[in-house]
């Protein structure tokens, strides 16, 4: 694909949903009607020169990334590059393998999450997490919902488990069958529970590592719905292989490539419509990764 | 598009006998073979043994065809029915749990509290229960759950050190330095500087409290948590130095059918209040406890009445009318599907008995079998083969392997989730923890006489105990079958799926609480098969028994201090009796008590791994 083409795209941003000139799929808009972004500009989490290294392996190089309030920030790159180490950097989960070593700085609302003062088990409570296969405990759903606020020691009622479950669309399925066991809905139908067991605790950050991609098509785009309405409340960072869903559903896009390196990070429309860097140019459209 | 293959093999077979297939048939009859000689010994070698025991032969043909009529017949129509009707089914499982688990417990708890007296067990239990719950009790009135669980265990721990003789542990300590120290001389020479008891008393009082001091110090709590404090000091206190001089004279004093409803029926009370209330309502939970309490004294007042000694009954109201009441109270109350199925275990009894009502009426005579009624409950005969007992042996079975699981099971799952969970993967100290685990892995396969070895170094020899008595026994079977639970332990941790505990993790839970939540509910059934499969293996053993010199006694042990007895040394002792009906009959007939035993443990570690495995899915 040459530049010309890229110059022939119209720019197309007082339609609801623009056709890429890159791949022809659709890319939600970041602005509304005046032309001001959706989301807030209030940054929720930045990082800063961030490098992680497993064992003698780097994952991460340098990376630098400001993540915003209430907007949906989707990563995507190749496998391999280091997205879901980002990811799970947010919320001090590579703390849980021993080999990683992060180097660098991420900022939780100005705090440095990896300070000495700094309990990652109390950060947890406010970056919630979605894994990539639904993974609810052997437990009833009721108790699956109830699991965060039980172990942050918080008050469990009716109504925040409803809640929960309506704000993950997934109340009118199982608002009957709530004692009964997680294990027997569908894969979907896990996922959402998932999400409305991370919801449950009112977090400020939701971090989502392909949570689509065990599922089916249906399934997903139900979660993509879901995310979309998520954004109105909760920061939400996905991390996916999907790059139409990414298109979708962000409002910006930070695209890794092979050595853990952050090659551009824009509004969704500006990475999939006219991006800077040749390479992300040619993993869009697909010449490699 | 599949296109011919250009090498134009044919896919049709060559002959029909082709030399390939013949070794591939050889093969395959090899392994046929091999399995069936393997299953026919074992085959051949517990029937013979229970040919001997039982003697088939001997009873008429009137005999079998009674209890076909009476047992066989309908218990193997209900069963087919069963088979039919999962519901059914699934309810005949629980009753049969229920009653047949009941039975057994109630019956092993039944003969050690009376071959232990009920009233030192009952102080036991005073002491054990009364600190910890009023330590819960205070942490709900003061709103703070955080250390009430540590402080629990810690006061719980501390009262049972003191009772189970922490003097003995204070001079091993002292022993300890000498040894190890001695050519310092200085350190070799020390002593304890204060009389033992005042030591123990220090010690345990003054560790709980500063512990919870500590803890609440570094935690920062609130100024009405820091009441805790003389809490805890003074229920240490009270737990070590009070209920000797105060609760052991008053609880001598109660009748013994009493101190077993203390013993027995509070503890029972407790739980179904507890397992109703949660289920149901708090009320509810009250009605049932006291129900259970209400049932316990009017088997006591009928008993009395009829002038029995009403102990016995007290103790298997408990244990088994209360968890069939409870199996058949939750049916009907929750209205379950199959309530058919309740009567499967009394399908069998009642055939059981009706037959040998039957049997003196029609004048059918059974089989002259050695496992009578005599060998289970009296005590040893050398002289005269039909009057042997093997009660005594039974019974210091049954504590033996109490002793063994209390000592193994926390030990070896403490291990297995250390191993597991916290213990560092790389570094120097990940080598270590690696090496630690390999030696373990290799414990498991160390003979068990070696074991006895180390056992009679220990407590025979360093701990100076009396030989051979029922704790160290305990201990050192618990020792032997110490590798094979953290092995097992591990493998059943190791098989909950990290997503989960990722999960858990990222939902803001820490490392205990993905253990006590996630983790461990989800490895239980595989923790408790491994240990019970392992304490099986260590009922039969003989060889560390011998080495640390447990006695062949015909009386009970009367405590865990008291010289042990076990089935397995009466018949290592009995193999040399001249009279050939000892070799030809009664040692099988207690080597079938003794796999009776094992499969019994069995039994229960299915019940209770099924019991999990249906709540988690």
């Amino acid at each position: 694909m040459s530049e010309k083409e890229l110059d022939d795209e119209p720019d197309s941003t007082d339609e609801e949903a623009v056709d890429s000139s890159l791949m022809g799929i659709d890319v939600a808009k970041t602005t509304d009607e005046d032309g001001d972004r959706i989301g807030s500009t209030e940054t929720v989490i930045e990082t800063r020169n961030l490098d992680v290294y497993y064992g003698e392996e780097r994952a991460l190089q340098d990376v630098n990334m400001d993540i915003h309030e209430r907007e949906v920030t989707a990563i995507i790159g190749p496998s391999g590059c280091g997205k879901s180490t980002y990811l799970r950097c947010i919320n001090r989960m590579n703390d849980l393998v021993e080999a990683a070593n992060v180097e660098g700085e991420v900022r939780f609302n100005g705090t440095d999450m990896y300070g000495d003062d700094i309990d990652p088990v109390a950060l947890r409570r406010r970056i919630g997490m979605v894994f990539q296969h639904p993974n609810p405990f052997p437990k009833s759903i009721y108790d699956n919902v109830a699991y965060g606020l039980r172990v942050q020691g918080r008050k469990v009622t009716d109504e925040k488990i409803e809640r929960a479950l309506r704000d993950a669309a997934l109340w009118d399925e199982v608002k009957d069958q709530l004692d009964e066991s997680a294990m027997d809905l569908s894969g979907g139908q896990q996922q959402r529970l998932c999400i409305a067991r991370a919801i449950a605790v009112d977090p400020e950050v939701i971090l989502m590592d392909e949570p689509a991609s065990a599922l089916d098509p249906i399934a997903t785009s139900k979660i993509e719905d879901l995310i979309d309405d998520l954004a109105e409340e909760y920061t939400v960072v996905i991390v996916t292989h999907n790059m139409q869903q990414a298109a979708r559903i962000s409002d910006r896009t930070a695209v890794f490539l092979t050595g853990g390196e952050l090659v551009e990070y824009d509004d969704t429309e500006k990475i999939f419509e006219n991006p800077d860097d040749d390479r992300v140019e040619d993993y869009i459209t697909g010449k490699f990764g | 598009m599949a296109t011919k293959p250009e090498t134009g093999e044919s896919i049709r077979r060559e002959r029909r006998f082709s030399l390939k297939e013949i070794k591939g048939k050889a093969f395959e009859g090899i392994l046929v073979a091999a399995t069936l000689v393997g299953i026919a010994a074992l085959l051949v070698l517990f029937g013979y043994m229970f040919f001997d025991a039982v003697r088939p032969l001997t009873a008429s043909a009137e005999w079998y065809l009674l209890f076909f009529a009476t047992l066989v017949a309908p218990t193997s129509a209900f069963a087919l029915y069963s088979r039919r009707h999962p519901a059914v089914r699934r309810m005949n499982a629980r009753a049969f749990a229920a009653v047949f688990g009941g039975l057994a417990i109630s019956l092993a708890a039944w003969v050690v509290f009376s071959a232990t007296g009920p009233h030192g067990l009952l102080l036991y239990v005073l002491l054990a229960s009364i600190s910890p719950l009023a330590v819960a009790g205070y942490g709900k009135y003061v709103e703070r759950s955080m250390f009430v669980g540590p402080a629990m265990v810690v006061v719980t721990l501390v009262v049972l050190l003191w009772t189970l003789g922490s003097e003995v542990l204070v001079f091993a300590l002292f022993d300890l330095v000498g040894l190890l120290f001695g050519w310092i001389p200085v350190l070799g020479s020390l002593r304890p500087p204060v009389a033992p008891s005042i030591l123990v008393t220090a010690v345990s009082t003054g560790g709980p409290t500063l512990a919870v001091l500590l803890y609440l110090l570094r935690r920062d709590s609130s100024r009405r948590s820091f009441a805790f404090v003389p809490v805890v000091a003074a229920l240490s206190g009270l737990g070590t130095a009070g209920f000797d001089f105060w609760l052991q004279p008053t609880v001598d004093l109660l009748p013994d059918w009493v101190a077993y409803l203390g013993l027995v029926c509070l503890p029972v009370a407790a739980v179904v209040a507890v397992v109703v209330a949660r289920r149901a309502a708090v009320r509810q939970g009250l009605t049932a406890g006291g129900a259970v309490i209400a049932g316990n004294l009017a088997v006591g007042v009928i008993a009395l009445a009829l002038s029995v000694d009403p102990s016995f009954w007290v103790v298997l109201f408990s244990g088994a009318v209360v968890p069939v009441g409870y199996v058949v109270g939750d049916a009907v109350v929750a209205n379950r599907k199959g309530r058919v199925g309740l009567l499967g275990p009394f399908v069998l009894i009642g055939g059981v008995l009706f037959g040998a009502l039957l049997e003196d009426v029609i004048n059918a005579t059974g089989p002259d079998t050695w496992i009578t009624p005599t060998l289970l409950l009296s005590t040893w005969n050398g002289i005269e083969p039909t009057q042997a007992g093997a009660y005594a042996e039974i019974v210091g079975s049954i504590m033996i392997v109490s002793v063994m699981a209390l000592m193994s099971f926390p030990v070896g799952v403490g291990a297995a989730i250390y191993l597991e969970e916290y213990a560092p993967e790389t570094g120097p100290a990940g080598r270590f923890a690696n090496f630690i685990e390999i030696n373990i892995a290799n414990l498991a396969g160390v003979p068990s006489v070696v074991y006895g070895i180390l056992g009679l170094a220990l407590f025979n020899n360093f701990l100076d105990f009396p030989p051979g008595i029922v704790i160290s026994a305990g201990a050192t079977l618990g020792l032997l079958i110490l590798p094979i639970v953290i092995v097992s332990a591990q493998e059943a941790i190791r098989s909950v799926p990290d997503s989960l505990r990722r999960g858990s993790y990222g939902m803001g839970a820490s490392r205990w609480q993905t253990l006590r939540n996630v983790v461990l509910p989800e490895a239980v059934p595989g923790i408790l098969t491994g240990t019970i499969l392992a304490l099986g293996r260590a009922i039969g053993e003989t060889a560390p028994l011998i080495v640390i010199a447990v006695p062949v006694r015909t009386s009970t042990p009367s405590g865990l201090f008291d010289s042990g007895a076990a089935v397995p040394l009466r018949i290592f002792a009995s193999a040399a009796n001249a009279i050939p009906a000892y070799r030809k009959g009664v040692l099988a007939a207690l080597a079938v008590v003794l796999l009776a035993l094992m499969l019994t443990m069995n039994a229960v570690a299915i019940v209770l791994r099924n019991r999990y495995q249906t709540d988690g899915n």
